[in-house]
C-alpha cells in the first residue's frame, strides 16, 4: 500500500511535467495527489486501528526500511487531512490565480507532489542515509514552490534566504548522521545501530550530537531566533503551498525531534530544556510580532511561529520532567500528547487560515489589510469559516484550540508542586496564557480588517467556487469536533506516546486518562464534568443574548455615525491597520521594531517611575542588539554554523 | 447533601445578584466621594443605578453600517461576566460551578469580555471608537499580562489548582510576600480594567468625544456600562478573598464581611481617582509595565516558595 502512495505521487509528477496541455498538467498531479493522500488516510487509520507496517524496499546497503509505528501513524494522520484538502484546493486555485493569466505552471506540478511524497518519507524511513534523502527533497522541492513567481525579486531573495536556512539544517543532520554512523562496524545507517552507537560514545558525542541535531530543528522549525526565513517565504509561496507549509512541513521537525530524543539519544533535562525554552520565547515573539503586521500572511506567518513555540514548550517540558524523575511519566506523557494534539489543531485551521487568505486573493486581488475590507458581505461563507478558524486560533470553548491550550496549561500548572526543575515549566505556562491573549488580539485584527468595516476596493458581490470553500469548510467542521470531542484525539495520540515512555504501562495509562479527564473533564462540586460547563460557559450567554433579543421588540433607530458634526465617507475616515498598535511598538522600542524608524516625538519623561521603567527599557535596547545579526546578511549566518561545524569536526578528531 | 448543594446554589445566585447591584451603588458612592473632594455637592448615592435603569428602557440608536458584533458584543461581554460570577466564590468558600483549573476559565471568559468590548468599538465605523478601541487593546494586553503572572504566582505559591482550594490554603498560612504582592498587583489591574482616571484613556471625554461607547446608546449603553463595572467588581473580589480568606468559610458572618472589604477597597479607588489627571498612552502603558515587573517579582518568590 506504502509504495502504490508513493509510485502515485511520482507518476503524478512525471505526467505534471510531460503532459501537452498546461490546464491538464495541473488537474493530473493535483489530482492524483488527492488519491495518493486519500491512500494515506486509510493506510494510517488502519495502523491506527491495527498492527504497525514494518518493510524494506530494495536490499542491500541502498535498501530503505520503512516503519509505520504508532508515533508515524498519527502523524501521517495530522498529515494527510491536510494534504487531501489542499490537494482539492490547489486544482483551482493554481487555475484561477496563474492558469487563466496564462502562466506556465509546470514548476508547481512537478514539484507539489514531490514535496508531499518527501515529507512522508522523512517520517517513514528508518535509516540515515535515506533520511538525509527525503530531507534534501524536501527542502528542494519546498525552494521551487517558494520561488513559484520567480519574477519578483523579493520572492528570489525569499527563496534564497529559505535555500541556505534549509542547507544549513541538512549539513547539521547530515554531520548528526555521520557522525554516528562513522563510528558503526560494520556501516549501517541503521537507526537502531545508531542507537547503539550513540549510547557507546564518549561524552563530547553525547552532548554534542543532541545540541546539533536540535539547532538544525530550531531553524526549519522556525523557532526563534532563526526563524527570519518563514516570515519571507510563507509570504512568498503561492497561499496552497503556504497553506501545505504551515500545516504540514511545520511539524516534520517535531515529529524528528521526539524520535531522535527518545529513540536515538536519550532524554535529559539539557535536551528538554533546548526544545522548552526556544520555544518559550519564539511563542511569546511569534504572538508580539504578528499584532502589528499590515500583509494578512505576514501575519500568519508569524503566528505559525508563535503557535509552534506551544508545542515545543509542551514538548520540552514533558522531556524535562521526564529526565528528571521517572515518577514524573504520567505528567510528562499527558504534556507531550497535549503538545501533539495542539499540533493537530494547529495543522487544522493553520492550513484553513492560509487557504481563506489564498480566497481573499483570488477575490480581492490584495493582501494588505490597510486596503481590504468589508468583504464579509461579499463572501459570506468565506467570512464564516474564518470566523470559526480564528476562534479556534484563539481557543476559546467549543473549538479544538482550547482543547488543547487547556490541556498544556493545566498539566503545566499541575508540574508546578515538583521542584526546582519546574521554574521554566510554570513562567512557560504564564507566558503561554499571556501569548493566548496575543493571539486573541492579532486573530481578531485579522477577521475584522479583512472581512468587516467598509472596504477601500471595489470588488463583485458573490464568493469563490465551492472547489475553493469545500476544504476549508471541512475543516472548520473538524475544528469544532476535535473541540467537542477531544478525548477522540487523545486516545489515538496516548498509545503512540506510551512506547517511547515505557515506566506508565498501559493499564496505568488508562487510568492515566482518567487524570487527565479529572483536569479535562471532571466535577467537584456537582455531578457534571467540566467540558459541559465549558460549553455552559460559551452556550449560555448565546441563548441569553437570543432570547434578549426575542424579548425585546425592536425600537432602534438608525442614524449616520457622528463624526464631530462634519461630512465625510466612511472609507476616508479609517484608521489603517497599521496604526493599530503603534504606541506599543513605539514603547518596546528597539526590541519590537518590524519598519523602518518614523519619527519620534521627544516627551519628557515621567520622573516617578525612574528606578523601575528604566531598567525594561535598558534591558529592551540590549535585547534589541541581537537584532542587528536578524537584519544582517546570510553570510552571517553561515559564518556562525561553518565555525560550529568546525569546532565540532576538531572535537570529533580529538575525542 | 442536598442542604449543602441548597447553600452552594443560594450562595452563587446571591453572588451574582451582588455582582450586578453593588458595583454600581459603589459607583454612585465614588461620584459622591469625588465630587465632595471637588468641592462640589454631587449626585445622590442611587445616581449611577437610576442613570442605568433610565437607559434600560430608552430607544437604541444604531450607526449606519455598524457590523453585527456591534450589535451583539455587549450582550455577550455581560453574560460571560455574570457567567463568571457564578465561577467565582465570594460569600461562601465553594461556588456552583468548581474543577480543577477553574481559574483558566475565569481568566479566559475575562479577558474575552475585554475584547468583546473592545470589538464593538471597532465595529461601529466610527473613527474615535475606533481609537478609544485601539488604546483598550492596547492597555488590555499588558494589564493581562499582570493578571496572568500575579493570578499564576498565588496558584504556585498555594500548589493548588482550583479556586476554592487557594482560598483554603490560604486562610491555613500566614499570608506571604508573593501572595500579597499578587493580590496587590490584582487590585491596581482592577483599577485599570474600570477606566479610571489616570488610565481612562479609551472613553476620555474631552479629548476622544467618550471614544469606545461613541455610538452606544439605550440597553446596550447600559450592558456596556455594567459590563465594566461588574468585571472590576470580580477582580477586587478575587483579590481580597485571596487578602483576607479567613471570613469567607462562614456562611453568616461572609456576605456582610465580603460587603465591607470591597466598600473599603472601592473607598480607596474613590479617594485615589481624584488625585491624578489622564495620562498620555505612552505614560499609562509605561506604569502598566511596571506593574508587570512587579507581578513577575510576586512570580520570583512563589517559585522560591516565599
Amino acid at each position: 500500500m506504502l509504495l502504490i502512495t508513493f509510485t502515485l505521487f511520482i507518476i503524478a509528477s512525471l505526467l505534471g511535467a510531460f503532459l501537452p496541455n498546461i490546464r491538464w498538467r495541473n488537474r493530473a498531479s493535483c489530482i492524483l495527489s488527492f488519491i495518493a493522500s486519500i491512500l494515506l488516510l486509510c493506510i494510517s487509520v488502519e495502523a491506527l486501528l491495527g498492527s504497525p507496517i514494518l518493510q524494506t524496499v530494495f536490499s542491500g546497503l541502498m535498501s530503505i526500511p520503512l516503519e509505520l509505528d504508532r508515533l508515524s501513524a498519527v502523524f501521517l494522520l495530522i498529515f494527510s487531512i491536510p494534504y487531501t484538502l489542499i490537494s482539492i484546493y490547489s486544482i483551482k486555485y493554481i487555475e484561477d490565480e496563474y492558469v487563466n493569466a496564462g502562466i506556465d505552471v509546470r514548476r508547481h506540478s512537478i514539484c507539489f507532489p514531490i514535496l508531499l511524497m518527501s515529507m512522508i518519507g522523512v517520517i517513514l524511513v528508518r535509516s540515515g542515509l535515506w533520511l538525509i534523502v527525503f530531507w534534501e527533497l524536501m527542502s528542494f522541492s519546498s525552494y521551487f514552490l517558494i520561488t513559484f513567481e520567480h519574477e519578483k525579486r523579493e520572492v528570489r531573495d525569499a527563496g534564497f534566504v529559505y535555500f541556505i536556512m534549509s542547507h544549513i539544517a541538512a549539513a547539521l543532520i547530515i554531520v548528526t548522521i555521520i557522525g554516528l554512523a562513522s563510528r558503526t562496524h560494520p556501516l549501517s545507517f541503521a537507526y537502531s545501530s545508531l542507537r547503539d552507537v550513540y549510547i557507546r560514545s564518549p561524552l563530547p558525542v553525547l552532548i554534542g550530537l543532541p545540541i546539533i541535531f536540535t539547532a538544525a530543528m530550531w531553524i526549519k522549525g522556525g523557532i526563534v531566533p532563526l526563524h527570519f526565513w518563514l516570515p519571507r517565504a510563507y509570504p512568498a509561496a503561492p497561499s496552497n503551498v503556504s497553506a501545505l507549509f504551515a500545516g504540514v512541513m511545520e511539524k516534520v521537525p517535531i515529529f524528528l525531534l521526539i524520535y531522535f530524543t527518545f529513540r536515538i539519544f536519550t532524554p535529559t533535562i539539557l535536551s528538554g530544556l533546548l526544545i522548552c525554552i526556544p520555544g518559550i520565547i519564539s511563542m511569546v515573539i511569534g504572538c508580539l510580532y504578528a499584532i502589528p503586521q499590515r500583509d494578512d500572511k505576514i501575519l500568519l506567518a508569524y503566528s505559525t511561529i508563535g503557535q509552534i513555540g506551544y508545542i515545543w514548550f509542551a514538548l520540552g517540558a514533558g522531556i524535562i520532567l521526564y529526565s528528571y524523575s521517572k515518577s514524573l511519566a504520567l505528567l510528562a506523557i499527558i504534556l507531550i500528547s497535549s503538545g501533539i494534539f495542539h499540533l493537530l489543531n494547529h495543522s487544522l485551521f493553520k492550513s484553513m487560515l492560509f487557504m481563506i487568505a489564498g480566497n481573499v486573493l483570488v477575490k480581492a486581488k490584495s493582501r494588505s489589510m490597510d486596503v481590504l475590507g468589508g468583504l464579509g458581505k461579499v463572501m459570506p461563507i468565506t467570512s464564516m469559516t474564518c470566523l470559526i478558524g480564528c476562534l479556534s486560533l484563539i481557543g476559546l470553548p467549543p473549538f479544538n484550540g482550547f482543547a488543547s491550550k487547556w490541556s498544556i496549561y493545566a498539566s503545566g500548572i499541575a508540574s508546578s508542586t515538583v521542584n526546582m526543575v519546574s521554574i521554566p515549566i510554570y513562567v512557560g505556562v504564564a507566558l503561554a496564557m499571556f501569548s493566548g491573549t496575543l493571539t486573541a488580539i492579532y486573530s481578531l485584527k485579522f477577521y475584522s480588517e479583512i472581512f468587516s468595516g467598509e472596504s477601500r476596493i471595489d470588488v463583485e458581490v458573490g464568493d469563490v467556487s465551492p472547489i475553493l470553500l469545500a476544504p476549508e469548510f471541512i475543516l472548520a467542521i473538524l475544528c469544532i469536533i476535535f473541540g467537542v470531542f477531544p478525548g477522540v484525539a487523545f486516545s489515538a495520540i496516548f498509545p503512540a506516546i506510551q512506547p517511547m515512555i515505557p515506566e506508565v504501562g498501559l493499564a496505568e495509562l488508562f487510568r492515566g486518562v482518567g487524570f487527565l479527564y479529572s483536569i479535562l473533564m471532571i466535577p467537584t462540586t456537582l455531578p457534571l464534568s467540566t467540558m459541559y460547563f465549558i460549553l455552559l460557559a460559551t452556550i449560555a450567554p448565546i441563548i441569553f443574548v437570543i432570547a434578549y433579543q426575542l424579548a425585546h421588540p425592536k425600537r432602534t433607530r438608525v442614524q449616520s455615525i457622528w463624526l464631530g458634526g462634519f461630512k465625510h465617507a466612511l472609507r476616508d475616515t479609517k484608521l489603517v491597520a497599521a496604526s493599530f498598535y503603534s504606541e506599543f511598538e513605539s514603547m518596546l522600542g528597539s526590541f519590537y521594531q518590524i519598519r523602518a524608524r518614523r519619527p519620534r516625538i521627544a516627551y519628557p519623561e515621567p520622573n516617578a517611575d525612574l528606578v523601575l521603567v528604566k531598567p525594561w527599557i535598558w534591558i529592551g535596547r540590549a535585547i534589541g542588539e541581537i537584532r542587528r545579526i536578524q537584519v544582517g546578511p546570510v553570510q552571517v549566518y553561515v559564518a556562525i554554523f561553518l565555525i560550529l561545524l568546525i569546532i565540532f569536526l576538531l572535537t570529533g578528531v580529538i575525542g | 447533601m442536598s442542604q449543602q448543594i441548597a447553600l452552594l446554589i443560594i450562595s452563587s445566585i446571591l453572588g451574582a445578584f451582588l455582582t450586578i447591584f453593588l458595583p454600581p451603588l459603589y459607583d454612585g458612592v465614588h461620584r459622591k466621594i469625588k465630587a465632595r473632594i471637588h468641592c462640589r455637592v454631587g449626585p445622590p448615592i442611587m445616581q449611577t443605578i437610576y442613570d442605568l435603569g433610565k437607559l434600560m428602557v430608552k430607544d437604541d440608536i444604531v450607526p449606519e453600517g455598524a457590523s453585527t458584533i456591534f450589535l451583539y458584543a455587549p450582550y455577550l461581554a455581560f453574560s460571560y461576566i455574570l457567567f463568571t460570577s457564578i465561577m467565582v466564590p465570594m460569600i461562601y468558600l465553594r461556588s456552583m460551578i468548581g474543577f480543577t483549573c477553574d481559574l483558566i476559565l475565569i481568566l479566559y471568559l475575562l479577558s474575552s469580555s475585554t475584547i468583546l468590548l473592545a470589538l464593538g468599538g471597532l465595529g461601529s465605523g466610527n473613527v474615535f471608537a475606533y481609537e478609544g478601541a485601539r488604546r483598550e487593546l492596547t492597555m488590555a494586553i499588558l494589564t493581562e499580562l499582570a493578571v496572568i503572572f500575579s493570578l499564576v504566582s498565588i496558584m504556585i505559591r498555594c500548589g493548588v489548582l482550583r479556586i476554592t482550594e487557594i482560598y483554603e490554603k490560604v486562610s491555613t498560612t500566614h499570608p506571604t510576600p508573593s501572595i500579597i504582592i499578587a493580590s496587590g498587583t490584582l487590585l491596581a489591574c482592577a483599577y485599570i480594567e474600570g477606566f479610571r482616571l489616570p488610565f481612562e484613556l479609551p472613553e476620555a471625554e474631552p479629548e476622544i468625544s467618550s471614544g469606545i461607547i461613541i455610538e452606544y446608546s439605550g440597553r446596550r449603553l447600559a450592558a456596556f456600562k455594567l459590563s465594566v463595572f461588574m468585571k472590576q467588581f470580580l477582580l477586587v473580589a478575587l483579590a481580597v478573598n485571596i487578602l483576607e480568606p479567613w471570613s469567607i468559610s462562614n456562611p453568616i458572618l461572609g456576605p456582610p464581611i465580603f460587603i465591607l472589604k470591597t466598600f473599603i477597597i472601592y473607598l480607596i479607588f474613590a479617594i485615589l481617582e481624584p488625585l491624578f489627571a489622564r495620562f498620555r498612552i505612552q505614560e499609562a502603558l509605561k506604569s502598566i509595565l511596571t506593574l508587570c515587573g512587579v507581578s513577575i517579582i510576586s512570580l520570583i518568590l512563589a517559585g522560591l516558595g516565599v
